[in-house]
């Protein structure tokens, strides 16, 4: 980054002297000398409104009082900040501001943390001079979940203008005017908005609560605990604040975290699932055919006998183990060590094999780190963001604030490719409205569009100058593939032409910082891992592989996903994602773990159901996974697992797959635990125990661990902390985890392997093949995908009754002018029907969805919707793919 | 009486006039935009208005060409220029007549200005009640257009301005200039901090200049006379003339235009024709609603920016509002802190609060429920307001308040202690509550 030496100033507030950086808001400075100047409306985060007056400060040679929260610092400016004409100033907006506030302290959510009564107290006299009727609003409800009680409003607009700056969603904005002025929605109709809970936050008072947990609690009567969100791979640091061991709500602290304060939906209101009365709290063992409760000493001899029975009668490759990407890097740690070295089998894996191992194996090809390239603040200081297949504001909200914020605040260009249109008016963001250059394309041809783009590179000439001496062969090959294919077949498939290729390709040429996504329409798309090399390929011809803030960045989807791969949850990796045919990585285990290492073929997820099916596999250790609920029913899971002679289900709840299982283990949620989550940017965070564990529930870790001691091979750890300490042995990049200085990912002797050769491996599949024309069945016109929606994760959000009720069912989401044709209506219902089957659910009509396409949220596909795809297995890393089918749409 | 030479009043009083271009053209319409595009250039245009001491006639009677004179000359960033055609400040009535009888007449000192400043978008924000004004607005831009005074090349000097009438929808805050500003964008119609100021940061944060539509209807005079024959008329400091617009007890109510500086004994008792039914003037309200009252005492003031200041009050818009003996003070104060409550745009909280507060207080006084420490309480309120908003529309507020109390407290005094109203109001003017 450029270093820009800033101009500093002297000012004197009070008498004190500070020098600070010329430009700074006075209301900033003060505080550096420890001034804390009272303000309503004024915050860090949203640009100066100096509509509550209480900031007002005496400035030398200023005839008037000034606001300090919109007067910048200049050299040698001197400021009463508490003279009597200053604090008489203040008394005066502090009455004014009492006089219609009601007197409900006592019922109010925010009494103990209110700005107005904190600062009450120090402005204000002890008797009211109003004697008139106060001003009251008529109640207004803002939906299920939020809380408005407008006469306690002091009409700061903190959440209007969050809600625009930040949030970017307008859900709310002003409305009527003078003393009757609120925060409202367009034409008083109902809130639809994101939900992030960041007007509820922002709120100096208590104009606007949250429901969820309303006269639950006082605040100084919680017990609060910073921790990491489990709903998502972007990380957010929140405050779980728990009251008699229930967590009653979320707070986040204003520049604090990956998130800098900022939480979505998931956030802020999905943390009911921990004390969810469906939490399992006993483990439960199956006993003529009923699962019944027994004690964990029970529990645990009886998954040792039989799982040793197993090894002795089968060995270790009959045993398979499948964890959850949301556990911590210390369970997943353990759980890899575990099954290694104790069970004996390579049979691992984790939910990240359903798209990120394709993210994580094409970066660590290309530049031999599989993270993120590019940090939060990078990505919000870029001045070009090119999205493709990523629709990044629903499935990664908060990098999505980072994406928005440097498109609204730093005027960066946004170039969308994917298959989402704008449906401008929204108050649910759609990142494709805020695009300057948004390209359509066709569904899941997002791969061919970047082989169209690489051809306009070398038809643009504008490839990075030096790439010719320093990779010769490389370039000169995918000149030649370039050369071979035409815009016309790129059109053919994507719908885009040649001057929109071209003018991407301009567009990057130009930009400095260029940061690159792929999201889940490339990564989890058939063909996924040749994509993302493809799409390396781009930023290197263009120089934006390497460029200072440039780089090519995967999203994740679980909290952990790229922390369990690193852990060596998959067969092909050991910890440090170091292959496990690597002689020296094999050796460095054994010796660290004084022991032979079970590393011969392994199988993945998909493979593990499909070997139970045949009989291969006898038994399976599902850690938090649901396979059942995820695969359809083509890939006859149930038959797989009733196969299984031992079936041992480890999770919250007792799921689908639990029902089928011989012994479920009640595990603890992250609120229970401690450990680390490795976040998609590659920032290992620190988890917090909030509460005691519920019920008798415990650490997957521990579970681990005490497993193995009944298994005869004890792996000892007094605490998460332990493992940790050992994951930092294995790992170099986990000794300094709070580091949030980034260093570059790029490892130039990888880099430099592919471009000698490298890319070689698979470039017939990449380039040379002519792009497939996808065949239309005129049987199944509809093509129906399904993907993540903001308001849900999973079962974690399932369980959270508040995220439930914005969102308590899939609705498949359809283009306005294909209802029209098929003359369906908001929430009527439909028959959804395809080769494999049929499955009935209620439309939602939405213009953001391309005609002739219908998107079913992923979150509720177990209820049928998932058993009308068929899967396809990535032949070279194993992801299994079921996005994307064709369908008929009926009325019912 | 005293004649004076009028200037922007003039062509509409011609027999048959009707303010169609080739009524403006017949009385020499135009021919100062010809001029300015032919021979000036926009220094030098600008230099002229600020030679002749023309200063804005929207209230607050900042020197034109100064305020030109701040935007800034790159020519690649965008400028505008605003008229605010929003008069509604109340007792003021002067831009509806001009904008009306005479639109060619605004519209060619709009083009002028704009050409002066580098703007080649032009706004004239007209009030939403003013819905004729508008249509008259769109009638006039279109025979303009057609006489290639507005477009593209305008008269062939290479010069290109689009002219825009948007239409207000209704909030006496959208007359202040950031307001405007926001309203134009399509926000709500609510003032900016400043600085910074629309000179820099106006229009889509673009240079900007808000001219009211008196402003702009003397430029082409300016321009065809000289700045020296301007500067000639009034006050060495108040240049120009001005228009009134008197209403209230007067014989002859309407818009007089005269040279500043006149007293106002001269426009009340000559011009206006002297107080309705010859009974006794009470209070005279100099310009416009957010001015302070002036008694009999003040009558021999010098109608400029300079001494109505002096004496405590303000020039602002030119309405003058006249009131005889009848008219019960407390109840004046009243009703024009219903209109500030009314209007308020409820952004900063002293504004907000403060006149709701205040018109709280005064109808209860007025309706005999009053105390004696409420004076003192209405004297700090309005201190604890004054100088503590964003625009001015909190000393807007305060100045009838703080005017009534100061030359009418015994008025005051008389409701708290009769408990009642002790004026019985002319039933003339409508809403006025009568005391038993």
């Amino acid at each position: 980054m450029t270093l820009q030496t800033v101009k500093m100033v002297s000012i004197t507030v009070d008498g004190q002297t500070v020098t600070v950086p010329t430009g700074i808001l006075l209301i900033e400075a003060a505080k550096r000398l420890g001034i804390e100047i009272p303000h309503f409306c004024y915050h860090p985060k949203l640009s100066p409104d100096a509509n509550c007056r209480m900031c007002l400060v005496d400035i030398e040679k200023v005839p008037k009082l000034q606001t300090a929260c919109t007067v910048p610092v200049t050299e040698g400016m001197v400021v009463q900040a508490s003279s009597v004409k200053v604090i008489e100033a203040r008394k005066g907006v502090m009455e004014f501001i009492l006089s219609s506030h009601p007197l409900d302290c006592p019922i109010c959510d925010q009494g103990g943390e209110c700005h107005l009564q904190d600062l009450a107290h120090e402005y204000s006299r002890q008797y009211s001079r109003f004697k008139e009727e106060k001003r009251s609003y008529e109640k207004e409800y803002f939906g299920p979940i939020i809380e408005k009680e407008m006469n306690r409003c002091i009409q700061c607009m903190r959440c209007v203008r969050y809600c625009d700056e930040v949030i970017d969603s307008n859900a709310l904005k002003g409305m009527d005017r003078g003393n009757l002025t609120q925060p409202g929605t367009f034409m008083r109709r109902e809130l639809e908005c994101e939900f992030c809970g960041g007007c509820i936050q922002i709120c100096p008072v208590g104009a606007l609560t949250s429901r969820v947990a309303m006269y639950d609690y006082r605040p100084w009567q919680l017990k609060k605990i910073e921790t990491i969100c489990p709903h998502c791979a972007d990380g957010c640091l929140m405050k779980l604040e728990s009251r008699d061991e229930k967590v009653v709500r979320v707070t986040s602290e204003l520049g604090k975290g990956r998130n800098d304060g900022d939480l979505c939906a998931k956030g802020f209101f999905g943390y009911e699932f921990i004390n969810h009365p469906a939490r399992l709290i006993q483990p439960l063992l199956r006993r003529s055919g009923e699962l019944v409760p027994v004690s964990w000493y029970e529990a645990l001899s009886e998954a040792a006998t039989r799982l040793t029975q197993i090894k002795a009668r089968y060995g270790g490759a009959a045993i398979g183990g499948i964890i959850t990407a949301r556990c911590t890097n210390e369970d997943a740690f353990l759980f890899q060590k575990f099954m290694r070295l104790v069970l004996g089998s390579n049979n691992i894996d984790s939910s990240a094999r359903l798209g990120h191992l394709n993210a994580v194996k094409a970066l660590r090809t290309v530049i031999g780190s599989p993270r993120m390239m590019n940090s939060y603040e990078e990505i919000s200081q870029a001045d070009l963001i090119l999205l493709v297949g990523a629709d990044i504001t629903e499935t990664n909200p908060i990098l999505g604030l980072k994406v928005k914020e440097a498109v609204r605040r730093r005027g960066a260009r946004l170039i969308t490719i994917g298959p989402f249109q704008e449906n401008p008016g929204t108050s649910v963001s759609n990142i494709v409205n805020r695009a300057n250059l948004p390209l359509q394309v066709r569904i899941g041809t997002e791969g061919v569009v970047i082989r169209g783009l690489i051809k306009a590179v070398f038809d643009e000439g504008c490839y990075d100058p030096s790439l010719p001496n320093r990779a010769p062969g490389y370039v000169e090959r995918l000149k030649e593939a370039a050369s071979a294919l035409s815009y016309e077949a790129v059109e053919r498939i994507t719908g885009l032409g040649e001057s929109q290729l071209r003018e991407v390709i301009c567009a990057l040429a130009e930009s400095k910082r260029a940061v690159i996504f792929s999201g889940e329409g490339l990564i989890r798309a058939p063909g996924g891992y040749l994509d993302l090399l493809n799409l390396c390929d781009l930023a290197i011809l263009t120089g934006k592989l390497e460029g200072e803030g440039c780089g090519v960045n995967a999203l994740c989807r679980e909290a952990n996903e790229q922390g369990v791969v690193e852990m060596g949850v998959a067969p092909e990796y050991l910890p440090g994602l170091q292959d496990a045919t690597e002689p020296a990585a094999i050796q460095y285990s054994v010796a660290a773990w004084k022991d032979d290492l079970v590393l011969a073929g392994g199988s993945t997820l998909l493979e593990m159901i499909e070997k139970a099916k045949r009989g291969e596999i006898k038994a399976l250790y599902l850690v938090g996974v649901d396979p059942l609920s995820v695969f359809p029913d083509g890939v006859e899971v149930r038959e797989a697992l009733e196969r299984l002679e031992l079936l041992i289900c480890q999770d919250l709840f007792l799921t689908e797959t639990g029902r089928l299982a011989h012994l479920v283990l009640p595990a603890c949620s992250f609120a229970e635990k401690e450990g680390t989550f490795t976040n998609q940017e590659g920032q290992v965070q620190k988890l917090n125990r909030a509460i005691e564990p519920v019920g008798e529930s415990r650490a997957d870790w521990e579970i681990f661990s005490e497993l193995a001691r009944e298994l005869q091979y004890p792996l000892e750890y007094a605490d998460a902390h332990e493992i940790s300490s050992e994951i930092a042995r294995f790992i170099p990049l986990y000794q300094k985890r709070s580091a949030l200085e980034f260093q570059k990912k790029v490892q130039r002797t990888c880099l430099e392997r592919y471009l000698a050769q490298g890319y070689i491996e698979h470039f017939e599949e990449r380039y040379t093949k002519s792009p497939g024309v996808g065949k239309s069945d005129p049987g199944y016109p509809f093509t129906l995908t399904m993907g993540p929606i903001l308001f849900h994760s999973g079962r974690l959000s399932l369980r959270s009754d508040a995220l439930v009720k914005i969102s308590p069912e899939g609705l498949l989401q359809i283009n306005p002018k294909d209802a029209d044709v098929l003359g369906l209506k908001e929430g009527q219902r439909v028959r959804i029907r395809s080769s494999r089957g049929i499955a009935e659910v209620k439309v939602h009509p939405n213009q953001k969805i391309p005609e002739k396409v219908v998107y079913y949220p992923e979150v509720f596909a177990h209820t049928g919707v998932k058993d009308l795809f068929s899967v396809e297995l990535d032949p070279i890393s194993r992801v299994p793919y079921f996005k994307t089918t064709s369908v008929r749409i009926e009325r019912v | 009486m005293p004649v004076y030479e009028e200037i922007i009043l003039k062509n509409m009083k011609l027999p048959g006039y009707k303010g169609e271009i080739s009524d403006y053209k017949r009385q020499g319409g135009y021919r100062a935009l010809s001029k300015v595009l032919k021979e000036l250039t926009p220094d030098q245009v600008i230099e002229i208005v600020k030679q002749s001491g023309l200063r804005g006639r929207g209230g607050a009677g900042f020197p034109t060409g100064l305020k030109w004179s701040f935007i800034p000359k790159d020519p690649q960033v965008p400028k505008y220029l605003c008229c605010n055609a929003d008069e509604s400040e109340p007792g003021t009535f002067k831009d509806r007549q001009l904008i009306e009888r005479d639109p060619h007449q605004m519209i060619e000192g709009l083009i002028i200005s704009s050409y002066a400043i580098g703007a080649h978008v032009a706004y004239i924000y007209t009030r939403g009640e003013f819905f004729h004004g508008a249509v008259v607005l769109e009638k006039a831009l279109a025979e303009a257009r057609d006489c290639g005074c507005i477009g593209k090349n305008i008269l062939g000097s290479g010069y290109d301005l689009e002219v825009f009438v948007h239409r207000g929808a209704g909030a006496y805050i959208c007359g202040e200039e950031t307001a405007l500003l926001e309203s134009i964008e399509g926000k709500r119609g609510m003032p900016r901090f400043k600085p910074p100021f629309p000179a820099t940061h106006g229009l889509y944060g673009k240079p900007t200049v808000v001219n009211n539509v008196e402003t702009l209807a003397n430029v082409p005079h300016i321009i065809l006379r000289g700045a020296e024959w301007y500067a000639s008329i009034g006050t060495p400091k108040s240049a120009g003339t001005r228009i009134f617009s008197v209403s209230g007890h007067v014989k002859r109510p309407g818009n007089y235009e005269v040279p500043m500086g006149i007293s106002l004994r001269e426009l009340i008792y000559e011009h206006a024709g002297g107080i309705l039914g010859d009974r006794r003037l009470k209070a005279v309200i100099p310009g416009g609603a957010s001015a302070a009252f002036f008694t009999p005492d003040h009558l021999d003031v010098k109608l400029d920016f300079e001494e109505v200041a002096k004496a405590g009050s303000m020039l602002g818009s030119g309405g003058v509002t006249v009131m005889d003996e009848t008219i019960c003070m407390v109840w004046a104060a009243m009703n024009l802190l219903q209109f500030f409550h009314h209007e308020s745009c409820g952004k900063c909280t002293p504004c907000r609060e403060g006149s709701f507060w205040l018109h709280r207080v005064l109808k209860r006084i007025e309706e005999g429920q009053g105390q004696m420490e409420d004076l003192d309480l209405m004297v700090n309120l309005s201190n604890n307001i004054g100088g503590k908003t964003i625009c001015a529309f909190g000393d807007a507020e305060i100045a009838p308040v703080l005017s009534t109390l100061k030359y009418f407290r015994g008025e005051y005094e008389d409701h708290i202690r009769q408990r009642r109203c002790t004026l019985r109001q002319l039933p003339a003017l409508a809403g006025s509550p009568t005391s038993a």
